[in-house]
């Protein structure tokens, strides 16, 4: 339970940066891709958080 | 490495950054030669600032005069226009604003998170550069130095309970009142619920809550004490009075509390969830509220009181940015996220290398996390010259203003159109802005028009173009005296008004 937490976690965490970085990358300072996608990746920030909750307490 | 090579190369690259802070915002300034500090409000600072210079203090009841003081003071000193002293020392508040941010996480969070913050905070966030925009220098000097410094040492004295910490903390959070009505609004809607939140876990952690009592009962008697005493001694009952509208005057009526501090809603209206990665950027928007799990554990697992203190700070202005009662002006509190999301962000980017300790894990995090703070920095390109349209004296309007101190006698009347808050303070001539009142076009001897400036925060082309419209079509009326610049709307026009 503990690992699939943990890899949850990872794996949400690095498509989040991901996104930061791919965002960047499109339009610096990459405004221009966040503000149309805030409800996307704003949930996925939260779900992220979520799970890194659950992680961190469960270690 | 030897311990003592490592501490060496570490305090070596601070410098670096705190010098690399001071040149970022020094570089505009040297640059571009400013005239006069960026935005409106400077107009207001100057005339506070010359009321003091001339009388010894000043008679405007409406702002906190400490930046005022501060600049009447340099000034004195190296004999400088107050204009001038400002162009200069504005872009110092930058310095120490990162310096306090700097102490705070190195006391509390380690050098290493001190450092990740510091560059967040210094070259990636917008904010509080984006405030000097508009001339909100006490608004750093309150919120973002002496608030955090207060800050800083409140939180040393809650935990170790020392008489220097404990008064330095009275110290910077009664000062912060003297410098900006809002960040003292801003600091009290934070200490109260930080106070009670530190208390608690302290309650839970089994302390002495008598002992923690005392500390924060001497903390706020001496912030009261320090602010209020020297403020009524110093600068007045009105001033006294004007702070207390907005803490004490209505709390009478809870009612007209709240409805007082609403009204001031509409003049910084909350901003669209979107344009937090506007505001804040993308990086600390996303690396701050990452930091939650951390700081959860830190406060809730750990019971460590900095946690706890970050958490709430962030919790709070990120409520008090959006519209509920007791916010009095969203838009506004929204920019100062920036310093618990650029602390935040400093934790999460070190505990998360603790927490995923496995290489497959942290190779991909620190290459996304190196790309994206790498892209941030990139950023720093964008800042050179982003104060220009702002600043509203440049090299065309310095031509019109010397032309008129050598050309106009001293009685002479200037009606200004559109707009131009700069003119009578500049040349000692009466000014009177008429913006598209036309009526009031031949009440005096000169009409002023004053040019369009491109990328201008508050205002667009039209009432310039509107301005010069009306001009053309009562030609009768006017002399025309002298252009500068080009004779469209970029350029300014004088004229003699016919009697």
């Amino acid at each position: 339970m503990k690992t699939i937490t943990k890899e949850i976690f990872f794996f949400l965490l690095s498509i989040l940066l991901f996104i930061l970085v791919y965002g960047s990358f499109k339009q610096n300072p990459g405004l221009g891709f966040f503000a149309p996608h805030w409800k996307l990746i704003d949930l996925l920030l939260i779900i992220t958080v979520f799970f890194g909750i659950l992680g961190i307490w469960n270690k | 490495m030897s311990n003592n090579r490592f501490k060496i190369l570490t305090t070596i690259f601070v410098v670096f950054i705190f010098l690399a802070i001071l040149i970022i915002n020094y570089f505009d300034v040297l640059k571009f030669k400013y005239y006069v500090p960026p935005g409106n409000d400077p107009t207001l600072h100057t005339l506070i600032t010359r009321e003091i210079l001339e009388k010894g203090k000043t008679t405007f009841s409406g702002y906190p005069p400490g930046f005022h003081y501060i600049i009447a003071g340099l000034s004195k000193l190296s004999d400088t226009d107050p204009v001038k002293t400002m162009v200069y020392f504005y872009p110092f508040l930058m310095f120490l604003s990162a310096l306090a941010v700097y102490l705070l996480g190195k006391q509390f969070f380690g050098k290493t998170v001190a450092i990740l913050s510091l560059i967040l905070y210094g070259f990636i966030s917008p904010q509080p550069r984006q405030t000097l925009w508009d001339g909100g220098f006490p608004n750093l000097m309150g919120a973002d130095f002496l608030m955090i410094l207060g800050f800083f040492y409140f939180l040393k004295a809650y935990k170790n309970g020392r008489i220097k910490d404990i008064f330095f903390a009275g110290l910077f959070l009664g000062l912060a009142p003297f410098f900006h009505h809002l960040s003292s609004y801003l600091m009290i809607t934070l200490i109260v619920p930080i106070s009670l939140s530190l208390l608690v876990l302290s309650l839970l952690k089994k302390q002495s809550l008598k002992k923690k009592l005392i500390i924060l009962g001497l903390i706020f008697g001496i912030a009261l004490f320090i602010g209020a005493y020297p403020g009524y001694i110093y600068f007045g009952k009105e001033y006294l009075k004007q702070i207390s509208n907005g803490f004490v005057a209505h709390a009478a009526s809870w009612q007209k509390f709240i409805s007082q501090v609403n009204k001031l809603t509409p003049y910084a209206p909350p901003i669209p969830f979107s344009d937090y990665f506007l505001l804040l950027s993308p990086y600390l928007w996303i690396f701050g509220w990452l930091s939650v799990p951390f700081l959860l554990k830190g406060f809730l697992r750990e019971k460590r009181e900095e946690y706890v203190f970050v958490f709430v700070w962030l919790l709070i202005v990120f409520i008090f940015s959006r519209p509920i009662s007791l916010s009095p002006m969203p838009g506004r509190i929204a920019r100062e996220l920036s310093i618990p999301l650029a602390l935040s962000s400093g934790i999460f980017l070190k505990e998360i290398f603790v927490y995923f300790k496995e290489l497959r894990f942290t190779a991909v995090l620190a290459i996304l996390i190196g790309l994206s703070i790498l892209r941030g920095l990139f950023g720093l390109s964008d800042w050179v010259g982003k104060y220009n349209p702002m600043v509203f004296i440049q090299d065309v309007d310095m031509q019109a203003i010397n032309w008129i101190k050598n050309n106009t006698e001293k009685e002479a009347k200037f009606l200004v159109a559109p707009y131009n808050p700069w003119l009578y303070i500049l040349t000692q001539r009466s000014f009177t802005e008429i913006r598209l009142d036309f009526d009031k076009m031949k009440n005096g001897d000169y009409l002023y028009i004053n040019r369009y400036q491109e990328g201008y925060m508050w205002g667009d082309r039209w009432p310039y173009l509107r301005v010069r419209e009306e001009v053309q079509s009562r030609k009768k009326d006017f002399q025309l005296i002298k252009n500068f610049g080009s004779e469209d709307e970029r350029g300014i026009t004088i004229y003699k008004i016919k009697k």
